[in-house]
């Protein structure tokens, strides 16, 4: 397989919201975008 | 700016929207409190890990990268937004394809195609 750069684990890659384990990226987004969840941070486009 | 930006449908370069937080627009973390608040030294060391912990796991999962731009620009619509141009536009679009469905510290990603290919004329007019 193909080596990988990384020295160690990411922290932070892959690290869901806490309580929203169990739904997919896309989920989340459908659910911002319907008004149903907050947008963290910054106005999105 | 008209904020009505060109959606590209080939290109290099990917746009992982509002994907940097600088510590300079978060509230400090216990880490940062302890080691002397937000000083100079505290936020380069910051950026580093974070532009490596992008570049590597980009590389390894998608491809070769020309360039990675990451702004600290404070605009609303710029802030904390990342440019990689990478060497193939397939990786590209496999970048934005795998981006838009994985989390990156507690947030999904934001991914596009940008027709943005030379950074030094890159100007929002």
């Amino acid at each position: 397989s193909k080596k990988s750069r990384r020295k160690k684990p990411s922290q932070f890659w892959d690290v869901p919201p806490p309580g929203f384990e169990h739904i997919t990226p896309l989920q989340y987004k459908a659910l911002q975008a319907t008004g149903q969840l907050p947008v963290a941070g910054a106005a999105l486009p | 700016c008209s904020r009505q930006h060109n959606r590209p449908t080939y290109s290099q370069t990917v746009l992982l929207n509002h994907m940097y937080r600088s510590p300079v627009n978060l509230s400090l973390t216990p880490e940062m409190q302890r080691l002397g608040g937000l000083t100079e030294e505290v936020l380069q060391t910051h950026f580093d890990e974070f532009f490596e912990d992008i570049y590597v796991e980009l590389v390894d999962k998608y491809g070769p990268i020309e360039e990675l731009n990451i702004c600290e620009n404070l605009g609303d619509h710029l802030v904390g937004n990342i440019y990689v141009m990478f060497k193939r536009e397939e990786d590209a679009q496999k970048a934005v394809d795998g981006l838009n469905n994985r989390w990156y510290n507690g947030q999904p990603i934001y991914a596009e195609l940008s027709p943005v290919t030379d950074f030094r004329e890159a100007c929002c007019r």
